[in-house]
Order: structure tokens, then C-alpha cells, then sequence
């Protein structure tokens, strides 16, 4: 039986953070989550390293801790941030005062937020006219007051949840995904190991572990009554559209019918329309979404930008953050803040900790707190360097022009694979050298080459192909695979020497998978769009149609 | 509106949309005597298809079923247009004659005795069934082999890198074994086709199709080849769906010049196959005696008494069709054909309130159930490869192929509907689309040429 120091349950980002930074200061670890690395909470969150501005009045303690820690994460990962300036659209009211008001009240926000930016590396905030709004986006409409802009980072969630887990990785720990805990070795009360169960080949195994971290985000309740106490959370689902591609360059601030902020955001190579908050009581590996929400999204980005609708939704991400238990609130207004149960005292189990709340911008400063109580707890002193050294691929940027002649590549796609691999980008196109058919395109909107596709597969814990969809976004562009699914599972067969039934299994997961993504988002030309991928994956691959006739064989 | 401004085109018989369907309705139609003038303003399903075509899908996954009682397995399914015509084998046979005259020698192949199904292997690495194919396909047919040996020899190009036979061969043998192949040996040869040492991808079959094209002689090429296959002697050589896209004998050739029969895979949404076939389509239009105006969508209608009297719509280019200084183009007809295809072709649109029919705004059903004001999320399951109702719905016909109203009644008397636009089936998942819209456009043809009902 293996025996770790910690067991990390959860490969989000807090559950990644953890284990980099503990395995960083000499711990040895073992990472498991039941699905892919950054596939629940933080796939689905709005991927801003932001402050939080919104908070600025509830927790200012958050806005603090999110901007300072915003700035370490520009520091150990340059390579994947980028920079997304927000307007603040006035809304032109029909009384001067009420004008004013609302123009003085919002600088008078935005100032005191910029006093933050400074550990953020943002812009300060500037007051624009209406004529200088329409000339930054000249979709916002034409009846405004004016604006006020304001400086936050984006940023790939997956990528960075990867790049912890491959520190971790590097540093010791061992990584495994597609596992699920299924249950827990007590020695009395005292929580020793946990019977792991793989979730693509069925195996069980059992490891020992002197503390238990359970870093599951919305599933932290499941978990703890599975360890045999009571953590309580208030869920709450949060539902962004993907648009088809990027239909601003600066993030817009709008206003939904219940006066709640909204945005419009470029984010990589589409825009975001986001969030919806509501509490939330179902399944958190099985979020549905109705069309109420859709409508309800689409509407607050229309009360700005009026053409919203002639862009394509292509998907709708959709998450629960696992916001602490209050009650008495609105969901807007519950605490962002995050909150570390030790077992141990509350419940008396010895060797489990819970974390629950929180958020992404935060979560670095959140590990370090929570490895904090874990080396207390083992009685050992070594000192956090997780914001000091830089991620895998975090120390230099390399030029894309150089690799780009060096690989006989594209430039642009050059310069998307330092995005995803920093300074490691050379490492993941090697394989052209050996190989010129993998300097082939296969997600023309990436646009994501073979070789990287393949690198993933061998390196990052590629465990069904519809996990590529997060290394490398392939089937995240405006025909959501259509053209590249099979090409990618090829290659996905190709390195795991899959038979033909597993091959056809394997891109009818990853077909089903995005259709899942996108599904509740189906309209106008969509759906001729829909239409054509149907013909070529069910008519000329056949794969769905069949593996689900076979499925059905005894 | 000052009517002598306005251009009006006035026709016995309109047929709106060109593809499969459109063009075997004017042919019918013009067949029958009637002047007939054909609108389209783009491609659609044809041109995006892969060579093969398929009437009606063998219900026990036998090769040897008959068409006749596969048709007649599926007329019993009232959902299916089928089961909506008096004798759909006949109109499906006459539809084929018609269009079967019309197409080169080396396309047609009889329907008329109980010949098995082809059998043709897909890119995507399935054996596909199908009633017809163009010839670059058809030549790859398989079913001669069945209860025998076979070897194939299939040729991958250095420069389509996502074209990899060598890991479909596994599933090609599964398919093929399954069909009653007995033995059946696939070898892959990769070669570049260009022979210049640069390192070129083709993206698209298309770009590589016109490289070939332009490739004269094919001799070089061909010889290269012929030296790898030779101590294989496969008995056929297939190749990806690309041997040109202007020079359709590019296959004929490559066989002659290489030895064993050449053919071409069934292709996906890159293959060349459908657009030569459109091509084909646009030759017969032109030297039958059809009217086409292409690059105009017609988007209204408006009707006098009972009767729809008139369509409007607007030009999308240039294409030397002058119209007047509104833009707006009127067509006036005695009958009309609607063979605008579902979602591609532009025939069904969904707006975020459901599912609309575009021109006449005739209900779209599924089941004899209105669509309109049920959204898309409604539509459509969580399974992707399930029956979905978004992608089976259209309008409902009666046996003159006469759309419904709400009241399941002959929307107009000399208005017709043909193809994709006629809902119940799924494209995909039914394998009849091509079938009913052969038969459908043959009775709308000859009803729309006949006059009213």
C-alpha cells in the first residue's frame, strides 16, 4: 500500500494549488479527482483573475486578498494571462442630477478599487465620453452617458489548474485523474487512506495517507458525510454563454432586467456573457440549464450592446461555486470569503480537512493557507514558495516568430502554444522534427496543431479525448468540433493503441460530451450549423450511431 | 408600387432550390411541357454530400434486400413522407429514369431488377450501404465480393496528414467482415503526391483536387503507385475523396494507367463528391429547358383568393440578374415547387421562438405536432445520437405533394413541396433522404406542370 503524507481530493484549482504547494515544501502527495483536472467549478467560472469589484462593498478583505494574489499569478504564469479592460457604461437617465449622481457615485468607486490595482498591475480607471466609448466599441449604443474603464486579467483556468498539478508532479507528487475516492480507511475515529477506484478501467486501489484534504468544491458535502461529518455549503449556479467569437475587444459592464451587473467579455478567442447567480440543489456533475437562463443572459447584453444577438451562442458553461452557508441573503450578497474546517477539532476526525468557498483569482493565497494547517498538523515548518517560483513553463516567453521558422509552422499558432506552454512550447512541437504530418492543423479555430494534441496526450493526463477539449481547446471554436473531433481521437487512438471499438467509443464520448456543452444553446443558424455536423459524424464516421447499436448488444 | 418598374419573371411552373431535389422536380415538370424557371441562391445538402446516395435503408442489415420491400417496409411508417405517395417505388423509378438519361453514361446503374445494395467504404472508416453513387465512389463497390476474398490497396498522400487509413483499416475490416466479406486484406501505401521535397498540407480535399487538376499528365504520379502496390496486386486501389474536381475522369484514368480498378472513399464534409455532383445538376439544368436564376433568395409570398399568387425576393450578387432599383425581384407563376432543403438549405430557420418554414410560412410539424413557439431546448435530446425532433421536423404533404395548413388541408391548390423541407425522418439516422427526394420531386414536378389539383 502507498503511503502519502497528504491525499488532495479534487483536481480544481484549489485542489492543484494544494498539491503544488505542498508538494513544493516537501510533502509527499498524492492528487486524485473523479473527472478530468479543472473540469467542474473552475471550468465554468468566467476565467478572470479579477479583484472582484463587485465585493468592493460587502468584503473588502477580498478585494484586497484577489488583488494581491491576482498580482503573484501574473508573476509565476506571465505566459497565460492577458489583459481584458472593462468599460462601465453610464446609462443615460433622463434627469441631470440623477446623471451626476450616478457618474460621481461610479468614479468614486472605481478610484477606490484602483487602490487595490496597483498590487494587480492594472491601469487606473479614466472617464470616457460617449464619443470615446463608441469609438473603443462601436456596438455599444448610441444613447449613453459616458463611461469609466477599468483593467483586469483573464486567463486559461484549465491551463493553470495543469500547470499546478505538473508542479506537483514535478515535485513529487503523484497525479491521478479519472479517480474517484470511493471510500475511507479509518483507524477509530482517525482518517488514514482511501480506497480509490479508476474510473476508465475499473481498478480499486487503496492508499494511506496522514491527511485527507478535500478540496471537491460543490461536492465537499458529499464528500464529508462520506467521512462521517456534516459540512454545509449554499451552491449557487452560475451560467455564462460562449459566443462565437470575440464580439468586443474592451469587457462590457451591463445591467440585467433585476438590476444585477453583467458583462460581456472577450476572453481568448470568443466572448463571454456571464454569470447568473442562483441557489442551486441538484447534482453539481449535472447542471442543467433552461432556457430562462439563456434569455435572461442574452437580454442584459442587449440592454448595451443592441446586435448581441447576431452573434452565434455555441455553448453554455455552467458551474456551482460552492459559496459558504448563510442564510437570510440573496445569493449576489453571500460572502466570497473561504473557510478551512479542521475535522479535528470540529467533528473530532482526526487526518481530514475541508475547504469550502472562495474564489478562482484568490486561490494560490487559499493553498497557501490551507498547507499552512497541514504542515501544522505534521509538525513540520518549511515555508510556502508557491508565489515565488514560477509555474512549468512560467519562467521565459519565447518568441513566437523564432518558433515558428524553427517548426515551419503558423506564427499565430505558434503564439497559441506559448500561451498554453510558456516557455516549455518548443518541448510540445517537437515532435514535427520526427514527425511533419503533426505540423498539420486539426481545430482550424484554435487553431490547435497535431503536435500538440499529441504532447498532450503523452504528458498531461489525457485519460478519454473529450479531456483535450481543456488542454489544447480542440472542438471549442465556432463549429464546436465538428471538423476536428475525429481527427483528434485519431490521434488520441493513435498514442494509446486503441482497437476500432474503443477508437469509436472513445470520439463518441468526446462528441457527446461537447453536444452536452452546448445542447440547451441551440438556435437560429445554429442549427444548420448542427445539421452539417451531423451528416459528417453520424453519416460519414457513423461513430455515435454505432457504438450506441453495439451499446446495446448484451 | 409602380408595376411597371418592377421585374417580374413570370413562369407556368417555379421551382425554388437547386439541388437534388429542385432539379429533378423542373426536370419532371419541364418534361411534362411546362416553361419552367428554377430560383437558388446557394448549395446545400447535395453539394456537401459524399458520393453516395441512399433510398431507403435495409431494415435486417441485409445486402441482398430488395429496393421494393425496403420500400415498402418504410411506406408502412406513417411518419415517413413514404407512406404518403400512392406508389412511391414507381415515382422513385420514374424520378431516377428521368435523371438517369440525363447523367453521364458511367453514372446510372439499373434499380429496376433486385440488384443488391453497393457497398462502399467511407473515409471515416464505415461501410456504407447506398442505391446510387457517382462513379469515382461507385467503382469502389464491394459487393461483388461478398462470400469471397478481397484485397484492397488504399492510398494515403503525405500531404492530407488527417486522412489516416491506417488507423480506420481496423474498422473497415469489422464493417467488412460484418457484410459477409470472408476474407478481406486492407494494406496502406503513404506517398507524397507532389514530388517536389516541399512540405505542403492540403487543409482541404478541395485544395488538393485542384493541385490534381491541374496535374497533366497523371502519368508521373500514377507510376509512383503502380511501383508500390506491385507486390501487393491488390484488386482494388482506393484513394481519398479528391482525384479532381474539374477532371472527372481522373479516376478512369489513374485505373487505366495504374492497372486494377481505382475508386474513390465515401468522403465527410471535405469530399469533392458532392459538389461534382452539383456540378453535374447545373450541366443538365443548362442543356435542359430550364430557366435558372441563381444568387437571388426568395423570402415572401402573397396569395390572391385560394391561390398563391406571387413570391418576392431579393438578389444576392451580382451574376448579371438586373432588377429594379428597389432590389426587390417579383415571380409570378400558375404553380409552385418548394425544394428548399431543411436547416442548410435555408428552407426551415429556427429564430430563439421555434421553428419556421421561410417562404410561404407553411406550419412545421413533427408528428402532426406544431412547432412554432416551442424554443430549440425543447427540441432536442441530451443523447447527441438520438432521434432528435429539431432535426426530423419540416412540413407535412398530402399524396400530390401539396403542403398542409394548420387545418391539414392543401395550404394552396398550385403549390408543391419536394426533398428535405418535407419533414417526419431523420436526414442522418433514417437513410432515405436522398430517395424521398427523388420521388417527391418526380409527383411534385409532374403536379405542378399538370396544373391544379
Amino acid at each position: 500500500m502507498k503511503e502519502f503524507d497528504l491525499l488532495v481530493v479534487g483536481g480544481g484549482v484549489n485542489g492543484c494549488g494544494i498539491a503544488r504547494d505542498a508538494a513544493k515544501r516537501g510533502l509527499k502527495v498524492m492528487l486524485v479527482e473523479k473527472g478530468d483536472i479543472s473540469a467542474g467549478t473552475t471550468w465554468g467560472s468566467s476565467g478572470m483573475i479579477h479583484g472582484g469589484i463587485r465585493y468592493l462593498f460587502s468584503d473588502v478583505g477580498v478585494t484586497k486578498l484577489a488583488c494581491i494574489d491576482s498580482g503573484y499569478i501574473q508573476k509565476i504564469a506571465p505566459h497565460m494571462i492577458f489583459r481584458i479592460p472593462f468599460i462601465f457604461v453610464l446609462p443615460n437617465h433622463t434627469s441631470w442630477v440623477h446623471r451626476f449622481i450616478i457618474y460621481e457615485g461610479a468614479s468614486a468607486v472605481f478610484e477606490t478599487y484602483d487602490n487595490f490595482a496597483k498590487y494587480k498591475g492594472g491601469k487606473p480607471a479614466c472617464r470616457l465620453t460617449p464619443a470615446e466609448v463608441r469609438k473603443l466599441e462601436p456596438l455599444i449604443r448610441e444613447d449613453i452617458h459616458g463611461g469609466i474603464s477599468m483593467d483586469e486579467w483573464g486567463i486559461d483556468c484549465p491551463r493553470l489548474c495543469l500547470a499546478n498539478a505538473k508542479d506537483a508532479e514535478l515535485n513529487g507528487a503523484e497525479v491521478r485523474t479519472h479517480t474517484r475516492l470511493v471510500s475511507f480507511i479509518k483507524d477509530g475515529s482517525r482518517i488514514v487512506g482511501a480506497e480509490l477506484r479508476n474510473e476508465v478501467s475499473g481498478e480499486t486501489e487503496e492508499v494511506k495517507a496522514r491527511i485527507v484534504f478535500n478540496a471537491t468544491g460543490p461536492w465537499v458535502p458529499q464528500l464529508a458525510a462520506l467521512a462521517g461529518c456534516e459540512v454545509k455549503l449554499r451552491p449557487a449556479k452560475g451560467v455564462h454563454l460562449v459566443l462565437d467569437r470575440r464580439l468586443t475587444d474592451y469587457g462590457v459592464l451591463c445591467t440585467a432586467i433585476d438590476g444585477r451587473q453583467m458583462f460581456v467579455m472577450p476572453h481568448e478567442n470568443v466572448s463571454y456573457i456571464g454569470t447568473t447567480d442562483d441557489d442551486y440543489y441538484g447534482d453539481p456533475g449535472d447542471i442543467p440549464v433552461l432556457e430562462d437562463e439563456i434569455a435572461y443572459l442574452l437580454q442584459a447584453a442587449e440592454s448595451y450592446i443592441p446586435d448581441v444577438r447576431k452573434a452565434r451562442v455555441i455553448k453554455v458553461l455552467r458551474a456551482v461555486r460552492p459559496t459558504l452557508f448563510e442564510t437570510g441573503k440573496y445569493e449576489d450578497d453571500l460572502t466570497r470569503e473561504h473557510q478551512i474546517f479542521d475535522h479535528e477539532e470540529r467533528d473530532g476526525i482526526p487526518g481530514f480537512i475541508t475547504m469550502g468557498g472562495g474564489k478562482l483569482a484568490s486561490y494560490r493565497v487559499m493553498s497557501e493557507e490551507a498547507v499552512d494547517l497541514v504542515m501544522l498538523k505534521l509538525g513540520k515548518v518549511n515555508p510556502c514558495r508557491s508565489h515565488l517560483d514560477p509555474l512549468p513553463g512560467g519562467d521565459t516567453t519565447p518568441s513566437a516568430e523564432a518558433l515558428a521558422a524553427e517548426f515551419g509552422i503558423d506564427p499565430y499558432a505558434a503564439s497559441r502554444v506559448i500561451y498554453r506552454h510558456g516557455s516549455w512550447a518548443a518541448r510540445v512541437l517537437e515532435s514535427i522534427k520526427t514527425n511533419p504530418g503533426d505540423a498539420y492543423v486539426v481545430d482550424r479555430y484554435e487553431p490547435t496543431l497535431a503536435a500538440e494534441i499529441r504532447y498532450c496526450v503523452r504528458n498531461e493526463w489525457v485519460k478519454r479525448p473529450s479531456d483535450l477539449i481543456r488542454r489544447c481547446r480542440v472542438g471549442e471554436g465556432a463549429d464546436q468540433g465538428m471538423a476536428s473531433i475525429q481527427q483528434a481521437t485519431q490521434i488520441f487512438a493513435e498514442e494509446n493503441k486503441l482497437g476500432p471499438r474503443e477508437t469509436i467509443e472513445a470520439a463518441d464520448d468526446f462528441l457527446q460530451a461537447k453536444w452536452f456543452e452546448r445542447h440547451e444553446a441551440l438556435s437560429g443558424v445554429g442549427v444548420a450549423q448542427e445539421e452539417l455536423s451531423r451528416m459528417i459524424n453520424l453519416g460519414c464516421w457513423r461513430t455515435a450511431q454505432r457504438s450506441r447499436i453495439e451499446r446495446r448488444l448484451p | 408600387m409602380i408595376a411597371d418598374r418592377i421585374p417580374y419573371v413570370t413562369s407556368d411552373v417555379i421551382v425554388v432550390g437547386g439541388g437534388l431535389s429542385g432539379v429533378v422536380a423542373a426536370l419532371a415538370a419541364s418534361d411534362k411541357g411546362a416553361k419552367v424557371t428554377l430560383f437558388r441562391h446557394g448549395y446545400g445538402r447535395t453539394a456537401l454530400g459524399g458520393g453516395m446516395f441512399s433510398f431507403a435503408t435495409n431494415h435486417d442489415g441485409s445486402v441482398k434486400d430488395a429496393l421494393k420491400s425496403r420500400i415498402a417496409a418504410m411506406a408502412k411508417n406513417e411518419l415517413l413522407p413514404y407512406s404518403q405517395m400512392k406508389d412511391p417505388l414507381k415515382s422513385l423509378r420514374q424520378a431516377y429514369k428521368l435523371l438517369a438519361a440525363k447523367l453521364p453514361a458511367d453514372f446510372p446503374r439499373d434499380i429496376e431488377e433486385d440488384a443488391p445494395q453497393l457497398l462502399c467504404l467511407s473515409e471515416g472508416g464505415a461501410l456504407l450501404r447506398g442505391d446510387m453513387a457517382v462513379p469515382q465512389v461507385r467503382s469502389g463497390d464491394l459487393a461483388r465480393f461478398v462470400g469471397g476474398d478481397v484485397k484492397i490497396a488504399v492510398i494515403g498522400f503525405t500531404e492530407l496528414p488527417f486522412f489516416r487509413p491506417q488507423l480506420l483499416k481496423e474498422q473497415w475490416l469489422m464493417d467488412m467482415h460484418a457484410a459477409g466479406i470472408e476474407k478481406a486484406e486492407i494494406r496502406v501505401f503513404t506517398l507524397p503526391m507532389l514530388d517536389d521535397g516541399r512540405q505542403t498540407f492540403f487543409r482541404m480535399y478541395s485544395e488538393a483536387a485542384r493541385i490534381l487538376d491541374a496535374m497533366n499528365p497523371l502519368g508521373p504520379l500514377a507510376e509512383r503507385i503502380r511501383e508500390e502496390i506491385k507486390g501487393f496486386r491488390p484488386d482494388l486501389v482506393l484513394f481519398p475523396p479528391m482525384l479532381g474536381l474539374a477532371r472527372r475522369d481522373a479516376v478512369r484514368d489513374m485505373s487505366e494507367l495504374i492497372g486494377p480498378p481505382c475508386a474513390e472513399l465515401v468522403g465527410g464534409h471535405q469530399a469533392v463528391a458532392g459538389l461534382r455532383f452539383q456540378q453535374l445538376l447545373d450541366e443538365i439544368l443548362k442543356a435542359a429547358d430550364v430557366r435558372v436564376v441563381t444568387n437571388c433568395s426568395l423570402t415572401g409570398s402573397v396569395w390572391q383568393g385560394k391561390k398563391l399568387f406571387r413570391l418576392s425576393g431579393l438578389p444576392d450578387g451580382e451574376e448579371g440578374n438586373s432588377f429594379n432599383d428597389d432590389g426587390v425581384i417579383y415571380v409570378e407563376a400558375k404553380s409552385f415547387v418548394l425544394a428548399t432543403g431543411r436547416f442548410i438549405g435555408g428552407g426551415l430557420a429556427e429564430d430563439g421562438d421555434g421553428v419556421f418554414e421561410t417562404i410561404c410560412m407553411l406550419p412545421v410539424t413533427y408528428a402532426g405536432k406544431r412547432l412554432r413557439g416551442l424554443p430549440a431546448i425543447k427540441l432536442v435530446e441530451r443523447d447527441y445520437a438520438a432521434k432528435h425532433v429539431m432535426f426530423s421536423c419540416g412540413i407535412d404533404v398530402n399524396e400530390h405533394m401539396q403542403p398542409l395548413n394548420v387545418r391539414r388541408e392543401a395550404a394552396f391548390p398550385n403549390l408543391f413541396a419536394c426533398g428535405d423541407i418535407i419533414g417526419g425522418y431523420d436526414l442522418v439516422l433514417d437513410g432515405c433522404a436522398d430517395g424521398l427526394a427523388l420521388a417527391s420531386a418526380y409527383i411534385s414536378g409532374v403536379n405542378a406542370a399538370g396544373g391544379e389539383k
